[in-house]
């Protein structure tokens, strides 16, 4: 360091010209600076021996997956492209000579592992190639087998994405004060079906049911509006038991299904379908509010097939589906 | 003179248990005549949806329900812990205010029909849901509930009647027909839930009603 007045004078005297005792510093920043300087040669030492040096070893391949529509083309260039002599692999063997790997009208078949060569057989990249479909709006469908107390909505995607897909569904009702978006109940992201519950009943502007599909090539978005109580669908009756009684006649009792939450305040309406002849011919009694029928003038000797479906009592929503058939055939005598 | 005031006594339980069965026939009409002006509405409405044309008559076509007060019809809408909750003469006072209202607006309906068949039906509707109202001002009577007594007859739930291609006039009439089918399926299940509770009340007697 120069003074004002031109003469060198050494760092522990410019310090001492702070106001700091040179005695403290200078065993003591001269064994620092040394400690430093040493420091710092062992790590670029050290620095040498475990960084790579580029200019003798090739660098680590790159490793990416890509998303692709079937159907659409897609240029893949290894590296920066430009490379000359480098050729790209599909497990293992050769595919194409060139920067550039060029597919078109890409199928199902495409999809898998590519891998990019240097001309000298380095491997610079390796490619997970997926192949699939963006979402396409789902088809949703809810009814109500739980009226009043829920609603289950199911949708399906055509075409199949392939690709991992996950989906997001609320619902609002549109009240004249702010509505409130639910959401509608799954257990997991992928379930394909989900359960509404707070229900607006006897409506007259419907519930908007709000599915999104998404996954890495896109997503998609249906609104469904829905009144609740046209799409009252109950499960099918339970317990259904026939028993013969005198005079060639049947007995048939039922019991409302558990998943009808209140069958005495939302009363269901029955139908009794008898097959015979192989369940080519039927016919179907009722309806009836009460749990049990009895059917006479039957034929002797004749197999029936008896099934019981419910439906709200007053014919909104949909019949349920026919309970599981019990068979009972007629003594001949 | 305690057999006289026993004697008393049971004349009063069972001028109690009669009083009470007629009002349990009584719901049961009510019931019956809801049930029954609900299959006529489906016939209607299919033949009036017809004659508004497109895009009325398009399957799940749906018009934003106008916020006007020529349609002021008390919603059905509910949740079913407050459905449940409701007091009868609540229940039966919630139904006569809607048929007032809804009665007022298909005899308008039918005024302005062009249609000389749908408007034969929609007035013989009108004397369905004419003695609907009776019926429910009749059973709010035996429930000594009081009652608001129907809607002035002159006084239109709809517009002054423009010509028959407004939409908005159409979109109203929808909307009144819409209406009209939600508070029958809801009277119905109002009209059930009545004969429970009274058939409740009855079997325990001197309990309040479920």
């Amino acid at each position: 360091m120069i003074n004002k007045t031109g003469s060198a004078v050494s760092v522990n005297s410019c310090l001492g010209g702070f106001g700091l005792p040179e005695y403290l510093f200078a065993p003591a920043f001269t064994m620092c600076l040394k400690t430093g300087l040493w420091a710092l040669a062992v790590a670029a030492f050290f620095s040498q021996l475990c960084c790579e040096d580029t200019s003798t070893h090739p660098p680590k391949p790159i490793s990416r997956g890509i998303y692709v529509a079937i159907g659409s083309s897609v240029k893949l260039p290894c590296g920066d492209g430009m490379t000359k002599g480098t050729e790209w692999r599909v497990n293992g063997s050769m595919l194409v000579s060139g920067p550039v790997l060029h597919l078109h009208n890409t199928s199902l078949e495409d999809q898998g592992i590519y891998t990019c060569h240097s001309p000298n057989g380095g491997h610079i990249e390796t490619l997970h190639l997926w192949m699939g479909y963006a979402p396409s709006p789902p088809v949703v469908q809810c009814w109500s087998p739980s009226y009043p107390l829920k609603a289950v909505c199911s949708w399906t995607q055509t075409p199949d994405p392939i690709l991992p897909t996950y989906y997001i569904a609320t619902y609002w009702y549109p009240r004249t004060e702010q509505p409130l978006v639910h959401s509608c109940r799954r257990e997991s992201d992928q379930d394909q079906q989900c359960i509404l519950e707070e229900l607006e009943l006897y409506a007259t502007v419907p519930h908007l049911v709000n599915i999104t599909a998404v996954n890495a090539l896109g997503s998609a978005t249906r609104i469904l509006p829905i009144l609740i109580d046209d799409i009252m669908k109950p499960d099918p009756p339970v317990n259904v038991k026939v028993t013969l009684q005198p005079g060639r006649k049947l007995h048939v009792q039922w019991a409302p299904p558990p998943s009808w939450p209140d069958p005495v305040n939302f009363t269901l309406k029955y139908k009794v379908q008898f097959q015979w002849d192989k369940r080519k011919t039927a016919s179907i009694m009722g309806p009836y509010e009460s749990l049990s029928m009895v059917r006479s003038g039957l034929v002797p000797g004749r197999t029936y097939h008896i099934q019981v479906s419910a439906m709200d009592f007053m014919g909104q929503g949909q019949s349920s589906e026919w309970s599981d058939p019990v068979t009972i055939t007629l003594p001949t005598s | 003179m305690l057999l006289l005031a026993a004697m008393v006594g049971c004349v009063q339980v069972e001028d109690r248990a009669v009083t009470l069965s007629n009002e349990r026939n009584s719901i049961e009409r009510t019931y019956e005549l809801t049930k029954y002006l609900d299959h006529q509405l489906k016939e209607i409405k299919d033949t009036y949806l017809l004659y508004l044309g497109p895009p009325f008559s398009d399957p799940d076509f749906s018009p934003p329900r106008p916020n006007i007060s020529s349609l002021a019809v008390p919603s059905a809408a509910t949740r079913v812990d407050l459905w449940r909750g409701l007091e009868n003469g609540a229940r039966l006072a919630q139904n006569q205010r809607a048929y007032s209202v809804l009665l007022c607006a298909v005899r308008e309906l039918a005024r302005s029909t062009l249609c000389p068949y749908l408007q034969s039906s929609l007035l013989h509707f009108c004397s369905g849901l004419s003695g609907l109202l009776g019926s429910i001002s009749g059973l709010m009577n035996a429930l000594g509930v009081a009652t608001d007594g129907h809607a002035p007859l002159t006084t239109p739930a709809l517009s002054p009647r423009p010509a028959l291609n407004d939409f908005t006039r159409k979109v109203e009439g929808f909307w009144v027909l819409r209406e009209l089918q939600s508070w029958l399926w809801r009277s119905a299940k109002d009209f059930t839930r009545l004969k429970k509770r009274l058939r409740t009340f009855h079997n325990g007697a001197g309990h309040k009603p479920v």
